[in-house]
């Protein structure tokens, strides 16, 4: 006897199970609908909860949905870590009951994992409606001084502690600059291309708001050679939030959807010691595994959205995403192609290096910028027809690597 | 208040033993007599096939610089080191660790081969350091 056709069917016509389990036998094809930002800066004088819960009421307010229509969360712990950051979130932000709660763990590659772990509770009907929220008060809460200090705390005993996050960085950037002949300006032109897209933004949505040569960025004080303290990320307060929900709600909501059509994820090292070659990254089977299961190639991407902790993250990435060849990535950088006029605009919100990096949640930003981008909304820094786009996380020291790839659905809602 | 030149508070009696060798100038790497995998950082279990039988050996102290950097602005208790030349080194017996490099920061690239001094090594200082080894 067919269970299903003589069982279960009538049972679901007529309602029997209820609309919970209805939904369940029926898969659920998740998509990305509102955002949400906080505004970003030193000041905020917000906490961790405040900030979160800030950056949720404006992607609520963004498709017009309610806290109770939330029943899944993915946060990011506070640069503190408090013991159980989640049962406090979902009690101070007044979404519980929840079906699905998930803390991310892999540094600046979690938001990108978390569009995936997102849309894989909503097809396996775990949860409805998943809010992924990350927030913190970096600048005004710890204060910069306090973070670099913490951070350099955390390097392992087995790497000189006299490194701090920057100077690790830099190891992988003179090995580039020895091995391909690439030029400190080339790195820095990097961080002229984010202070740019940062300069363009409104004033709320950018931490740094000014536009600096290549030159300008190399007169900053030196951090760690070649990198100068204008090519290492910010320190900043905000956060962001995005809502992944099913095509069918989505489609009653005011917004593009915005589908999730490749994913992938390598993690290697944890020392940068041990990390097996500068030359590769996780980002090459990442990009890869992402790229081809969304069956695009790089002529079809809109707007890349690379993590720019530093600038010579980026540079590596790029190569390792295949946008040029192995060693090109400067000259991949002096073609133009990563302006807003250019072939694969990069970091249209200026990114870590200029828009905003609250710690952990630095990742999140990329994100909103891709669903700016992908539902036309990006104001200044809007891509011409932005159907497609590339969003990268990295986390650690080139230890976690995440790709998705994102696409502009249709809009349902009148 | 850390001090700038400790023996690292090591939580395990492995790391410990590591850092006891290098404060007597003793610099090991772990070697798996069952997998014969050569490892670092030391661990209670071979990274690669999990035995726990493996031996801290010395090395020879020679390598060459994969990746390095002149750190000008590192945290307060080493301001006073500044600049630090900071390189990952590749040694001879295959693995690579961290290391400082006693020479001048456009002295030192990529391929620069170096060599360990012990010299300097006490409880009061573990930190590697290598020179330049000059043809």
């Amino acid at each position: 006897m067919d269970v299903f056709q003589h069982v279960l069917a009538p049972m679901i016509s007529s309602n029997l199970l209820g609309d919970r389990y209805r939904m369940q036998l029926r898969p659920m094809k998740p998509v990305l609908i509102g955002y949400g930002e906080t505004s970003v800066g030193e000041s905020l004088n917000c906490r961790y909860e405040e900030l979160n819960m800030w950056a949720t009421r404006e992607a609520l307010r963004d498709v017009d949905l309610e806290p109770d229509d939330i029943d899944g969360l993915i946060a990011t712990a506070p640069f503190r870590t408090e013991r159980f950051p989640l049962p406090r979130l979902i009690e101070y932000l007044g979404i519980a009951p929840l079906n699905f709660a998930e803390l991310t763990g892999v540094g600046g590659a979690s938001h990108v994992t978390s569009i995936h772990r997102a849309a894989g509770a909503i097809e396996n009907g775990q949860a409805e409606t998943i809010l992924v929220v990350a927030a913190d008060a970096l600048h005004s809460d710890i204060g910069p001084r306090t973070v670099i200090e913490e951070l350099s705390d955390s390097v392992s005993e087995f790497e000189d502690p006299a490194n701090i996050v920057p100077s690790l960085y830099a190891h992988v950037a003179n090995w580039h600059l020895d091995t391909f002949g690439t030029t400190r300006k080339q790195l820095a032109e990097i961080a002229a291309i984010a202070h740019e897209h940062a300069s363009l933004q409104r004033a709320e949505r950018a931490h740094r708001q000014e536009a600096k040569s290549a030159d300008e960025i190399l007169d900053a004080p030196m951090v760690a050679t070649p990198l100068t303290a204008d090519q290492c990320a910010l320190i900043s307060d905000g956060g962001a939030a995005f809502i992944v929900t099913t095509e069918e709600n989505a489609a009653e909501l005011d917004q593009v959807p915005v589908r999730l059509t490749g994913f992938g994820a390598r993690h290697t090292h944890d020392h940068i010691s041990q990390m097996p070659s500068f030359n590769e990254t996780g980002a090459i089977e990442a990009g890869q595994r992402a790229m081809a299961e969304a069956t695009v190639d790089h002529a079809d991407i809109d707007v890349l959205q690379i993590y720019d902790c530093f600038t010579i993250t980026v540079l590596r990435i790029l190569e390792d995403l295949g946008f040029c060849e192995r060693g090109n990535g400067g000259d991949l950088v002096d073609s133009g192609a990563l302006r807003l006029t250019g072939k694969w605009p990069l970091n249209t919100h200026g990114g870590a290096l200029a828009q905003a990096h609250p710690g952990m949640p630095c990742g999140i930003f990329h994100i909103t910028e891709a669903l700016r981008q992908l539902q036309g909304r990006a104001e200044a820094t809007q891509v011409d027809n932005a159907s497609t786009a590339l969003v990268h996380g990295n986390g650690g020291i080139f230890s976690t690597q995440a790709v998705a790839i994102l696409e502009r659905g249709e809009c349902h809602a009148d | 208040m850390p001090t700038n030149k400790p023996i690292p508070t090591s939580t395990t009696e492995y790391e410990h033993q590591y850092w006891q060798r290098v404060a007597n100038g003793d610099v090991c790497i772990a070697h798996c007599q069952a997998c014969d995998h050569v490892y670092h950082p030391p661990r209670r279990y071979c990274p690669d096939c999990y035995s726990d039988e493996w031996e801290f050996e010395p090395i020879a102290g020679t390598g060459t610089v994969y990746g390095y950097t002149s750190i000008h602005r590192p945290t307060e208790r080493f301001a006073s080191d500044t600049p630090i030349v900071s390189a990952i080194i590749t040694l001879d017996e295959g693995p690579r660790l961290m290391g400082r490099v006693a020479c001048d920061s456009e002295a030192i690239a990529v391929g620069t081969r170096v060599r360990l001094d012990t010299s300097g090594l006490s409880s009061d200082n573990v930190r590697l350091t290598f020179e330049l080894l000059t043809k």
